[in-house]
């Protein structure tokens, strides 16, 4: 978590519950069912600075691989951008999806950027990377739909 | 032999529960492992080897998360052993550099940290170097950048033996460091000093003075995973070393082919064991089954398979 928040000095589990109203809207967004284990609750990290105040957002995503399942964390600013992604375990036999060169060129990305991950997703023939694009899409949505509006 | 007088530990756990907080997250996992094993000479056998319910429960202030609680309960061997593995609760430091915890919890000794062999088919040598994976006590433990360290204060009685106070008394340790890009290496060091009791199939009870250093590995690349832990030292006055090691390699989407072995050489005695099979993984079961072969043990040759099932619910 640090390695994306150098500055941060702790950090507060947050669990929130997806609804089947949210459910339905987040899975019409992002063209795909989410995955079992997924489909009713949300988690994420707030990571925090001095006097607890907000310094961003952890998310620790997964989406399965051809091999299992493809885990990876990436940082949120303030703004819903991401300013950090890295892979933390995954089996796939093709690995390109560890490369900088991949993993960077979501830096700078927000949940606006929805449509742009869909046409990546639709376009990628590797598992690997698919599942990192895939695993983005949920989340960056998911993130949008529920922390926009905990309540509704 | 099954641990009594849990209740006041449930009672406390159950108020700290339901104490008011700012926040708070948790998780609830429920388990199930039947097994069916076959031997020559033996009838067939089937078990319900374990059901378990673990709860993890966090709290936290204004910073971040500050205090857990966790509760695995298990009832094993046909629902015949009933106990809790892990009861305890833990105050993190900012973001976990340092973490307190009293009760009873995994050792800070080997593989264990970041790795159980109890649902699996083929058992880490943790029954031969501590005599058990848990114990009650006090432990210190942590995380700074890559490093990461542990070191406990516990009874020495492990989950299995009859309550004592205060108990033969082990000291546990270890520091160990992760390196690559994703955390593909993870290399420890360990120790264990003091007395504790044999491993929980022993009877009657007796303790046994422990002097262990360890070395521990963890390697993930590609589709493998290799897991290695070698320990040496003395047992009861006489000297004890012991290897394990054990490679997972996912050869198709939902086939993992699974190999282990061990040696425990003591007294002048090695007894080596074996296993090869294979983790099938539909959506809703892991399915696992292999061969074990025990050189000294009685059968040598055994079969196996395993229906595992495991719900988690975060809340």
């Amino acid at each position: 978590m640090t390695r994306i928040f150098p500055a941060a000095r702790d950090y507060r589990t947050v669990t929130m519950p997806i609804g089947a109203a949210r459910r339905a809207a987040i899975e019409k967004a992002i063209g795909f069912p989410l995955l079992p284990g997924q489909r009713e609750q949300f988690q994420y990290f707030t990571m925090t600075g001095e006097a607890g105040r907000p310094i961003g957002t952890i998310i620790a995503a997964t989406q399965k691989g051809q091999y299992g399942a493809v885990e990876f964390v990436f940082g949120l600013d303030g703004a819903g951008a991401i300013v950090g992604i890295y892979v933390q375990r995954a089996r796939e036999r093709d690995q390109t999806f560890k490369e900088r060169s991949f993993l960077d060129q979501f830096l700078g990305m927000k949940a606006a950027d929805a449509g742009r991950l869909r046409k990546m997703l639709g376009a990628e023939g590797n598992r690997g990377r698919a599942a990192v694009i895939a695993g983005l899409l949920k989340e960056l949505t998911t993130f949008r739909e529920l922390a926009s509006n905990p309540a509704g | 032999m099954k641990t009594a007088g849990w209740s006041r530990s449930a009672v406390l756990f159950g108020w700290l529960a339901l104490a008011p907080t700012a926040f708070a997250a948790g998780v609830l996992v429920l388990e199930g492992d039947v097994r069916g094993t076959a031997a020559r000479g033996r009838p067939a056998d089937v078990e319900v080897h374990a059901l378990a319910a673990g709860l993890r429960h966090t709290f936290a202030d204004r910073t971040g998360d500050r205090i857990t609680l966790y509760a695995l309960a298990e009832a094993r061997a046909d629902l015949d052993e009933r106990m809790f593995h892990e009861l305890y609760v833990r105050y993190k430091g900012p973001l976990g550099a340092w973490n307190a915890t009293a009760g009873r919890f995994r050792l800070p000794f080997g593989l264990l940290p970041g790795f159980t062999s109890e649902r699996l088919l083929f058992s880490t040598v943790e029954e031969h170097t501590l005599g058990f994976d848990a114990d009650d006590g006090l432990l210190v433990s942590g995380q700074s950048g890559d490093w990461e360290y542990g070191l406990a204060a516990t009874q020495g009685l492990g989950p299995h033996r009859t309550p004592d106070w205060p108990g033969p008394g082990l000291l546990t340790g270890r520091l160990a460091l992760t390196r690559g890009e994703s955390g593909e290496a993870n290399f420890g060091l360990s120790f264990a000093a003091g007395r504790s009791r044999m491993g929980h199939d022993m009877a009657p009870e007796r303790d046994v003075s422990r002097r262990l250093a360890a070395v521990d590995a963890t390697l993930y690349q590609g589709q493998a995973t290799v897991r290695l832990e070698t320990a040496a030292g003395s047992l009861g006055g006489h000297a004890l070393a012991t290897l394990y090691a054990g490679l997972d390699v996912a050869v198709r989407p939902r086939w993992e082919v699974n190999a282990a072995g061990s040696l425990v050489h003591r007294e002048g005695r090695g007894d080596e064991a074996l296993f090869l099979g294979l983790s099938f993984r539909p959506s809703w079961l892991t399915i696992r089954g292999g061969y074990h072969y025990a050189h000294t043990g009685t059968p040598h040759h055994g079969l196996a398979l395993q229906l595992h099932r495991l719900f988690s619910l975060p809340y």
